[in-house]
């Protein structure tokens, strides 16, 4: 009886303990999952998703009222360079950790609508850079993530998809 | 032998830790969500200020999520507490919501766009006018339709999980501040079940 006693402790804080470990574990998993399926072609290269219908199974819940840019980047290489036009309709790009933290974003919307009809370039990099006025810097707190561009696609229009393949990811040049 | 004891206390406490890791995120979405009537949205999504549980939730149930003030998703999957079953018709109503746009979409229990050769997954902000109404039904309907699929897809149920069929989740991009604010009673479409084969 004891000896069942002592076994079922050790189990229900063995269980409990790796409970936690999996809790600590699922965030990077499913980022490692996402990052692989962006960056079937290498990092550091946008992957799009421009038409969303019932055959894009890539991606759980997509919109089909959104186009998609994603670029899975790993620093270790160089800093990146992200470039776009910003259309006019919504448009975001967001940068996501390996840890899943949506760790910085720009948008041309609320006080950032001053984007709309403007060029974004974004250097991503570990540490800060200098100032230029035509380049936004935003610093990665790791060196691998995924940046996201999403904009609406509500009318299927043709300025949508040039927005879209108007984005561009890449090692920036020394 | 003794290796074997062991072998079976570790296999014993990882059965264990998955089913506990499970009922925590159960737990993790109830706790994380704001009812609005039968629509559920989840606050937190994309926040540093997450726990571990709320965090592991996110990565599973809304990885590469944005922030509240960019986007926020609200989701039905029954009404009255039926579960939504892709043999019913139902009828979705409402008017323009306070956001840069917005759109309702219908995805399969296994998460994916319903199959339909229409190609039609969804209404949005600029295809309504002030009051609009959208009918969901495997069946053609007159005016505008969602297709809940042909039938035959309906019925493809082996790997099913959870009781409904489908469900719905209204997306607001740039969301004003009654959404941020009160996500609880700030203006969502509403869905009628209007018959059933």
């Amino acid at each position: 009886m004891k000896a069942v006693l002592k076994y079922g402790v050790i189990i229900v804080v063995l269980g409990v303990a790796l409970h936690w470990v999996l809790a600590l574990m699922v965030p990077s998993l499913a980022m490692n999952v996402a990052y692989d399926r962006v960056s079937v072609n290498g990092p550091n290269q946008l992957s799009t998703i421009s038409e969303v219908d019932h055959d894009a199974r890539k991606v759980v819940r997509p919109s089909p009222d959104l186009l998609y840019g994603a670029c899975a980047y790993d620093l270790s290489k160089g800093d990146l360079m992200i470039t776009a036009d910003v259309p006019k309709q919504y448009w975001s790009l967001q940068f996501y950790d390996m840890q899943t933290n949506n760790f910085a974003g720009i948008t041309n919307q609320r006080d950032e609508q001053w984007r709309s009809d403007s060029k974004v370039n974004v250097l991503l990099s570990l540490e800060p850079k200098m100032a230029i006025t035509t380049v936004t810097n935003i610093v990665a707190p790791h060196q691998k993530g995924i940046a996201l561009v999403r904009l609406s696609n509500l009318e299927k229009s043709e300025a949508s998809m040039q927005a879209l393949s108007s984005v561009t990811c890449e090692i920036a040049k020394s | 032998m003794k290796f074997l004891k062991w072998a079976l206390i570790v296999l014993m406490a990882i059965i264990l830790a998955v089913a506990l890791f499970a009922y925590r995120m159960q737990q993790g979405v109830k706790q994380m969500s704001v009812y609005n009537g039968d629509w559920s949205t989840i606050v937190n999504t994309g926040s540093e200020n997450a726990n571990a549980i709320e965090r592991a939730t996110i990565a599973i149930v809304g990885l590469l999520a944005s922030t509240k003030k960019d986007s926020i998703y609200y989701r039905i999957t029954s009404v009255n507490g039926e579960p939504l079953s892709s043999s019913c018709t139902y009828r979705l109503e409402g008017g323009q919501y306070n956001a840069n746009w917005w759109s309702v979409t219908a995805y399969g229990w296994d998460n994916h766009l319903l199959p339909n050769p229409q190609k039609i997954y969804s209404v949005n902000s600029a295809q309504v006018g002030d009051q609009w109404r959208v009918r969901l039904s495997a069946e053609p309907q007159d005016g505008m339709w969602i297709p809940l699929g042909p039938a035959h897809v309906a019925a493809k149920v082996w790997s099913k999980r959870g009781d409904h069929d489908f469900d719905l989740l209204f997306r607001l991009y740039t969301p004003s501040d009654v959404y941020l604010n009160s996500p609880q009673s700030a203006p969502v479409p509403k869905l009628i079940k209007e018959s059933c084969q």
